[in-house]
């Protein structure tokens, strides 16, 4: 596999849409690029990322952050009980 | 190990991850205030329902709370670990769900009837939209119409090569040459935004 290729199959494994029979080829060639392909695929789950932030963001109800707090709030209370 | 709140005028995404790491609800507070809206506009556009959205929602908060040792800094940054467990989490419950079949009418509909997901507001005339977003909504704007939608098969609904060349009735070789060269512009065009996300 050429390092072009790797970076071809980089972004379909971050995206989750490799196939099955690429992905042994793909592991090959993470292994063989060693940090250069690592740096590959963090800079390709960027991509993730830059997907996600070109939609328009849709801010939720405002209760929802509330009733989120709440459950933080009553999981901290439960760990402080259990330590106690 | 340090206990102290995270404080700081403007904390990175990482140092807030460290401070939901150490428990501080503080900083789960503010990474829900930068990226609730993100994050639910991703979900809707996966699951197509606004009801479901706000509790997948809050199902991927309390994953970060209680799986934020999972995220590993060397591995990147922490947005995109947040956006794949979301993406995860979102295409899991659509699959799951049984009204998935309308769900993807629906999808269906919008590929064929609208322009893309990334393109369906102008960045020109969207005054709310950052800088950031303006750019990256131009760079998928830009993709030819089956370009992006190979793409936003494989991102929204979780498809492989084969499921999408499937769904769509076209050959796989034409499929994988459109996610690659659709994916490699893309990658190009965010050269230069890398200290942005």
């Amino acid at each position: 596999m050429s390092f072009e290729e790797f970076e071809h199959q980089a972004r379909l494994y971050v995206l989750g849409a490799i196939e099955e029979d690429e992905r042994a080829a793909f592991e090959a060639g993470r292994r063989e690029f060693g940090q250069r392909a690592e740096r590959v695929i963090e800079e390709c789950r960027r991509l993730n990322a830059a997907f996600a932030l070109a939609l328009r963001p849709q801010p939720p109800r405002q209760e929802a952050k509330a009733r989120l707090m709440s459950l933080i709030q009553k999981s901290l209370a439960e760990q402080r009980a259990t330590k106690a | 190990m340090s206990h102290e709140p995270v404080n700081a005028i403007r904390p990175s995404d990482e140092e807030l991850m460290d401070g939901v790491r150490r428990q501080d609800p503080e900083a789960l507070s503010q990474l829900y205030d930068r990226y609730s809206g993100v994050l639910k506009a991703l979900i809707m556009r996966i699951v197509h329902n606004e009801a479901e959205s706000e509790d997948l929602l809050q199902e991927v908060y309390m994953d970060i709370w209680n799986h934020s040792q999972n995220y590993l800094r060397e591995r990147g940054k922490a947005l995109g670990w947040i956006v794949t467990l979301t993406r995860r989490r979102s295409i899991d419950r659509l699959r799951k769900r049984l009204s998935y079949a309308r769900a993807e009418e629906r999808l269906q509909h919008e590929i064929e009837h609208q322009p893309g997901a990334w393109n369906h507001h102008s960045a020109d005339n969207d005054l709310e939209a950052s800088d950031m977003r303006a750019v990256l909504t131009k760079i998928m704007g830009r993709l030819p119409a089956a370009q992006r939608e190979a793409i936003e098969l494989a991102y929204f609904k979780g498809m492989s090569q084969r499921e999408i060349a499937a769904h769509t009735g076209i050959p796989l070789g034409t499929i994988k040459t459109r996610l690659e060269l659709g994916l490699k512009k893309i990658s190009d065009g965010l050269k230069g935004l890398e200290h942005e996300f």
